[in-house]
């Protein structure tokens, strides 16, 4: 494949899982070595055989996920490996930070360079990379997915820091699923498949759906599922009510109906995932009563939830719902193991039959079940996650950003999915950051802020406008007591 | 904004001989195993005779017990560095027993011993949450300590009908003295738990990724716990095995043995981060060692070198091992 970068510009990278996006972006970072072909900088060939290589000619990565020292201070991770930060002292190290923070307010970054990174949110952290690459002198800065683990608010902040760096020359590689912070940034857009280049042009010609159809290789439909009417009077499975953490999560109430899908919106951090986790008992919560059937339970712990029915894909995968080194089916019968197990033993012939239908039924590719899931696309990771609640059918799904890091093809399938336990009278409990998700799903939406439940919508009532005031308006709350 | 090239690259797909270095990593550990020993019934007229084959297999015994457990510790996500203490403990309370009790009933309580000591390993690092590395090692002094008292103090306890009591381990069945047979025995049944059981499924689990594990259900605290309480229940044996054979138990007989343990359950090449590994591996690791140390004495060399040998082959094993993981990583 051939691709060429121009100083100043903004070039995005699409393209499917798996497609190679990543992959190109390590090769130009000297992160990965290229078998063959050539990599030219200022017309003239060159061999990246570290990151180091690289860096000394302007050109430095940020990946998905992010290399920074957690204890460490802004400044510090900045200046780290720095080659005039290594000697010279107290004082060259002050004139330093200086510069660093010159760095930050020339580009209007807002970190505080003193703070350790550990203390700061995703965005932010993502941000000290950029001024690490800034204060290389990089000219050309690859992101991978710069905006995938951000809220809306974050990314755009992000997209003009982009668009600042641009404008002073600084050529971006914008690898991204998000077609819209695609379209909106980027001058030129590449398109991959499997490895190779299928489209490569002006992004003003390109629509969503010209890069999807790009992206799969024909027309797709970029349309949500048709949601289907829930029964008025059906008695709900689950109703939290006054729901308490002590910390993050303050007198939050709702009630989730079969065959609803109930969205919990709200900028990132706002407490929707410890909402989840409350629920699933994966946290004790302070107060509050968690009901099943009306019945109030002690959810104290994850075996009780998911006696009762309940399943949680939680918001990172790696971290929290796969288990890389075992097997698909493995991964697809932990959570029910009894289901197949004997005096203790697990009977080889049963689990093998169960998993291969339910890794069947969400078609995961490749259907091997003795596969590891370390070595499947992240996807078909997300369809394991999914098999494994769903093999056991749940009452009651809590699906925590479900399609997070899923490419375009997949998460429309996932879609589909969702919907379709809905009628058949699933109870799904929806988090999700993209609103477009949230709002072509979810047949109720409650908002959260700091906490707190501050609205709920419901039927048309559901749209972007009021789920953002409702999100925003409390936020600002706080500011106004301050100054009052 | 210029418009002139900054950066032009033309990258083909990563290929290679991958298959053949994982394979090399699963299976590496048996093929230089079975090097070794063609080199040894090469080298020398002695090594291939029974006895001698006889010997390297009951010499494993202990050791192999110990590997054993850490084996599932490790996988775990754990360590045990109180295994050799467990030993020396379990000894002396079998000592004591056959000599009040019988033979059944001495095994039983060093067996008792074991499960209780490795409950208390694991009360501590997963109530007291103590990292294992750290629980162990202190336990391993208490342990010591304890059966010195038991001794008063004398350091060592005498079995009174030694004769009966060494049929335990020094029976022989198909010439191979029952020790040996004990601990294949043991590699059997836990790769059985490992592979077939659902607590088995759940070691995995909790030592590759214990948040996952919680949140699917698994009781990680409890299989944890297990996992500690297997490794004592065979560093017991182990324990009983030393009594029987010497018909002298003593109390810090096994201090030093835990790290030949590990180093047994590394060669093999089950992950030290946890939740990938096999005992099959452990096995093979420890006849390893017991091969080299073997063949070094009929090859006559200084028992000078002994250890440097041993250590150089597990820093070989961990460097290969490392290499190839990085190499043939998908």
């Amino acid at each position: 494949m051939d691709l060429s970068i121009r100083s100043g510009e903004v070039h995005a990278l699409v393209g499917e899982n798996g497609a190679g996006k990543s992959t190109l972006g390590r090769c130009l970072a000297g992160v990965l070595i290229p078998d063959e072909g050539e990599l030219l900088v200022d017309a003239a060939p060159v061999q990246y055989r570290a990151p180091r290589d690289a860096l000394n000619d302007g050109i430095t990565i940020v990946e998905q996920e992010l290399a920074l020292v957690p204890a460490m201070s802004v400044a510090d991770n900045v200046l780290l490996g720095h080659r005039k930060g290594a000697a010279g002292g107290l004082r060259r190290r002050r004139a330093l930070s200086a510069e660093v923070q010159g760095l930050n307010d020339r580009f209007a970054l807002g970190l505080e360079v003193s703070r350790t990174v550990e203390s700061l949110t995703v965005a932010d952290q993502q941000k000290v990379e950029i001024l690490r690459a800034l204060s290389r002198q990089a000219r050309i800065i690859v992101m991978d997915e710069p905006t995938a683990r951000l809220a809306r608010d974050e990314a755009d902040n992000l997209l003009r820091v982009i668009r600042m760096l641009a404008e002073q020359g600084t050529a971006i590689v914008f690898i991204s699923h998000i077609l819209d912070d695609v379209l909106s940034i980027a001058e030129r857009v590449t398109v991959m498949r499997n490895g190779e280049v299928v489209k490569s042009g002006e992004a003003a010609a390109e629509t969503p759906a010209s890069l999807v159809e790009a992206m799969l290789g024909r027309a797709a439909s970029l349309e949500f599922p048709e949601k289907r009417p829930v029964g008025v009077d059906v008695a709900p499975i689950l109703s939290v009510r006054n729901l308490s953490d002590g910390r993050r999560v303050h007198d939050v109430s709702f009630e989730v109906r079969p065959g609803e899908i109930l969205g919990l919106g709200g900028l990132v951090g706002c407490g929707r995932s410890e909402v989840a986790r409350l629920v699933f008992g994966a946290e004790r919560p302070a107060r509050g009563a968690i009901e099943i059937d009306g019945a109030v339970t002690g959810i104290g712990s994850v075996r009780h939830a998911v006696g009762h029915g309940l399943a949680y894909l939680p918001e990172n995968r790696k971290d929290l719902g796969l288990l890389l080194d075992l097997s698909s089916q493995e991964n697809a019968t932990l959570a029910h193991l009894d289901q197949v197990t004997r005096w203790g033993f697990i009977s080889p012939r049963r689990e093998r039959r169960e998993a291969t239908a339910i890794l069947e039924r969400l078609s995961v590719s490749p259907a091997d079940p003795a596969l590891r899931v370390k070595a499947l696309s992240g996807g078909n990771q997300q369809k394991v996650l999914f098999s494994k609640w769903l093999w056991q059918a749940p009452r009651l799904l809590i699906a925590d950003e479900p399609t997070r890091g899923v490419d375009v093809g997949a998460k429309f399938a996932i879609y589909e999915l969702l919907v379709e336990l809905a009628a058949e009278g699933m109870a799904i409990l929806l988090i999700s950051s993209e609103m477009e998700e949230l709002i072509g799903l979810s047949h109720r939406v409650v908002v959260m802020a700091r906490g707190r439940g501050v609205a709920e919508l419901d039927g048309e009532q559901v749209h972007e406008e009021r789920i953002l005031h409702a999100a925003f308006a409390s936020r600002a709350e706080p500011a106004r007591e301050a100054s009052a | 904004m210029s418009s002139e090239a900054l950066a032009t690259v033309t990258p083909t797909r990563p290929i290679g001989g991958r298959a053949l270095l994982g394979w090399a990593r699963d299976y590496g550990i048996v093929v230089a195993l079975l090097v070794l020993v063609a080199i040894f019934a090469v080298a020398t007229d002695t090594f291939l005779t029974q006895r001698n084959l006889s010997n390297l297999v009951e010499q494993s015994a202990e050791p192999g017990l110990l590997a054993c457990g850490m084996t599932v510790v490790i996988i775990a996500g754990e360590f045990d560095l109180s295994v050799g203490a467990i030993l020396g403990f379990a000894a002396v309370v079998a000592a004591f027993f056959v000599n009040e009790a019988g033979l059944v009933a001495a095994v039983l309580a060093a067996l008792a011993a074991g499960v209780g000591l490795g409950v208390v390993n694991g009360f501590i690092v997963t109530r007291l949450r103590i990292p294992s590395f750290l629980a162990t090692l202190s336990t391993a002094f208490v342990i010591v300590g304890a059966a010195i008292y038991l001794t008063d103090g004398t350091d060592n306890y005498r079995v009174n009908d030694f004769l009966s009591f060494s049929q335990f381990a020094d029976g022989e069945l198909l010439a191979v003295k029952y020790k040996a047979w004990i601990a294949l025995a043991a590699f059997v049944a836990v790769w059985a738990i490992l592979r077939g059981t659902r607590f088995g499924r759940q070691i995995f689990a909790v030592g590759g990724n214990p948040d996952a594990a919680r949140i699917s259900g698994v009781r990680v605290r409890l299989v944890t716990t297990g996992a500690f309480v297997l490794c004592g229940a065979l560093a017991a044996l182990a324990g009983a095995i030393s009594a029987s054979d010497t018909g002298v138990a003593q109390a810090d007989g096994g201090v030093g043995m835990e790290f030949a343990a590990v180093a047994a359950v590394v060669i093999g090449g089950t992950s030290v981060a946890g939740g990938r590994g096999s005992v099959w591996r452990t096995l093979a690791g420890v006849m390893l060692l017991a091969v080299v140390a073997n063949g070094f004495t009929l090859l006559y060399i200084s028992p000078t070198y002994d250890q440097l040998v041993q250590g150089t082959i597990i820093l070989a094993a961990i460097v290969a091992d490392s290499w190839l993981k990085r190499k043939a990583a998908p």
